[in-house]
């Protein structure tokens, strides 16, 4: 037996005279009703600030005619027309209403009676969830992948975005979409307006990196699947990482880089600062309007450390900086080069950084340079376009082979940018051992050069040090806010014996 | 005689698109229409209007909202029909579509009225993607004789509406929903 389809209808009515063949008249319409199952659950108990503040239901609004399908590789999974009311209300909505319990208790986001969902209606305070296939309208806009009223495709893979289910892929998507939810709910509490990016949607970098985030929260195995492809976070995150020549988003002005890449960022905050808590303190700081009011500014690079560094001042992290933050996060990212830099466990100690089971982030590129017992010096007529660090909290990494000319000699490096410029670095040296020609294997952690009077960053290592390392591992970090004033970011780098 | 059946098939008629118009709402799409105009009264100009029993209604954009090549997206209250929440049939009004023809001066042989019904996408099971594909699915929808037409999950009653003078529509048929592309006419 055939389902009775579900779909939006077109209609012809005819009407034709007793003994007629072609009918008198004809009405037809594109369009002309929706006819559509749902899906209502009623959702836990949570944490609430106001007693009914909470939605109570989950509806699943959805039609069957369209595909409900899943690209991996080459192949596609599609679900038969049959299989989908069975799929949407035993798979679907369990797991969807779980995300919610766990975003709201688990997570520790409590809801406000502010709250309300972008719909009207009846669903004005409830959550609801539109499965659609991304072409037609249907509740509201079919968006390609997601949007926060919550709209969600079943039809299509989120650009080149792979997932191995189509259960994980929406449930990935909703976890994005729920946690906007969550913003908008600290947003409306704090300060009135459900506006999460802000003016000009300057603010993405808070608002879509930390749902980026969620969907690595509350989907972890689907976001770090091994086997072929890469999830929607693993793919913005090695595009701003980049690797294999491509220097990714490292030094990418942050008004001019996509929403979605700098989530790597807030990964690396969430594992390294126990969960969740570093990340409600950085919205309800940025949405509270105590630093900057985002609603009439767009300047993120100078209000970035503000808000970091009060919302890391109330979380547990090993750093209590904006600053300090931005170094460990560069060395992080370093780190996925070495032996022993990728986790095995969530919020290992030690020299990892990120938490990394199945080797889904690609190492960032490296400029390499060789000393061979001459002073060398590496400025920005050597360093690749762009030259110098040219935005704010931009990250450059440079590996200095030693030759054995460096074995019996103590080495001075010296980093320092052009006298007066706005530019400030920061830099962190790792010595190495290469092992076998390929595996990278750190001698104890990662040095971090202070300045002089001069603002120079330099550190001499004795020669008993060099004897045991063939490699220099230098991070330099940007750390100020001063791109529109430095748009260059200019540092020569010099390394010369005693 | 034939002048007085043809007067009391049009009291007929009109008597019951009058008690169904009372659950109508107006939704405000438009339906293309050709044809001959069958009515006799100027003041009540051939019309059709399609509401959901229960009233319920549900905006619709063409072209996903979007302008494209300077066409702005066209927005419109449609009817809004739920057929199963969490599996089971709803209530029959969520699922029971009010069809209304006015202004039908029915000639003295009397009329066949026939709706037919297709999804606006194709089907996924024959087509695999849904992206571009013939619209295939059409289901004939049972026709009360009242003019309500209603789904029953998995079952597609086909109850026509026989309209001529003095005989009463009744359902003549019931048997799947077909999606082969047969279109079911009423008679």
């Amino acid at each position: 037996m055939l389902p009775t389809p579900t779909d939006y209808f077109h209609y012809q009515v005819t009407l034709t005279a007793a003994g007629d063949v072609v009918p008198r008249l004809v009405f037809e319409q594109e369009y002309a009703f929706l006819m559509e199952d749902q899906v209502v659950v009623t959702l836990s108990q949570v944490q609430e600030m106001t007693n009914g503040a909470a939605p109570d239901e989950l509806v699943l609004y959805y039609y069957d005619m369209i595909s409900y399908q899943n690209r991996v590789a080459e192949a596609v999974h599609q679900l038969s027309r049959a299989e989908v009311p069975a799929y949407v209300q035993g798979q679907l909505a369990p797991r969807m209403a779980e995300a919610f319990r766990v975003q709201s208790d688990v997570w520790g986001f409590p809801w406000y009676e502010e709250w309300t969902s972008y719909r009207g209606g009846v669903d004005t305070e409830r959550l609801s969830v539109t499965l659609h296939d991304g072409k037609t309208w249907y509740h509201s806009a079919a968006p390609a992948g997601g949007d926060s009223r919550i709209s969600l495709n079943a039809s299509d893979n989120i650009g080149s975005a792979s997932y191995a289910s189509l259960t994980e892929r929406l449930m990935s998507s909703y976890q994005h979409e729920l946690f906007h939810n969550i913003q908008r709910n600290i947003g409306l509490h704090y300060s009135g307006n459900g506006d999460v990016s802000g003016k000009d949607l300057a603010w993405q970098f808070f608002a879509e990196g930390t749902a980026v985030l969620a969907s690595t929260v509350g989907e972890f195995d689907a976001e770090f699947a091994g086997g072929p492809g890469e999830s929607y976070y693993v793919l913005n995150a090695n595009k701003f990482i980049g690797g294999d020549g491509f220097y990714g988003k490292l030094n990418k002005r942050y008004p001019e880089m996509d929403a979605y890449s700098p989530a790597v960022y807030w990964r690396f905050l969430y594992e390294r600062c126990g969960g969740m808590q570093v990340v409600r303190e950085a919205l309800t700081t940025l949405y509270s309007g105590e630093v900057v009011d985002i609603q009439t500014s767009t300047d993120v690079v100078a209000n970035l450390s503000l808000v970091m560094d009060r919302a890391l001042a109330g979380a547990s992290c090993p750093f209590t900086t904006y600053r300090e933050s931005l170094n460990a996060f560069a060395r992080a990212l370093y780190a996925l080069h070495v032996e022993g830099g990728r986790c095995v466990s969530l919020g290992q100690p030690g020299l990892c950084g990120f938490y990394d089971p199945n080797h889904k982030y690609n190492g960032p590129t490296i400029n390499q340079l060789t000393y061979t017992g001459t002073p060398l010096i590496y400025n920005v007529a050597e360093q690749p376009y762009p030259a110098g660090i040219p935005s704010s909290f931009g990250i450059d990494y440079v590996e200095i082979e030693l030759n054995q000319a460096a074995d019996a000699q103590a080495l001075t490096l010296d980093i320092y940018g052009i006298p007066g410029a706005a530019a400030v670095f920061d830099v962190q040296v790792w010595q190495l051992v290469v092992d076998g020609g390929e595996r990278l294997l750190p001698i104890g952690d990662t040095v971090t050069l202070t300045a002089n009077s001069d603002g120079r960053l330099i550190h001499t290592f004795p020669a008993s040090s060099n004897r045991a390392a063939q490699r220099l591992a230098v991070i330099i970090t940007r750390v100020d806010a001063q791109e529109t004033l430095d748009p260059v970011g200019a540092y020569t780098l010099e390394v010369c014996s005693e | 005689m034939g002048k007085l059946r043809s007067a009391i098939t049009r009291f007929i008629f009109a008597v019951l698109l009058l008690g169904i118009s009372l659950l109508l709402v107006d939704c405000g799409a438009e339906a293309i229409a050709y044809g001959m105009v069958l009515t006799e009264d100027p003041e009540a100009p051939t019309g059709i209007t399609l509401s959901a029993a229960s009233g319920a209604t549900i905006e619709f954009r063409t072209q996903n909202g979007e302008t494209v090549d300077g066409v702005p997206a066209e927005t419109m209250q449609i009817p809004h029909l739920v057929l199963h929440r969490n599996g089971a049939l709803t209530a029959a009004p969520e699922r029971t579509l009010v069809v209304k023809v006015s202004g039908i001066a029915v000639p003295p042989g009397g009329v066949t009225v026939t709706l037919a019904v297709e999804t606006q996408h194709g089907d996924p099971d024959r087509w695999g993607t849904g992206v571009s594909h013939p619209r295939v699915a059409r289901c004939a929808v049972d026709c009360g004789f009242d003019g309500k037409y209603r789904w029953h999950g998995g079952i597609h009653a086909r109850v026509s509406i026989g309209y001529d003078a003095g005989r009463k529509c009744a359902p003549h048929a019931h048997g799947l929903l077909s999606l082969s592309g047969d279109s079911h006419r009423c008679r």
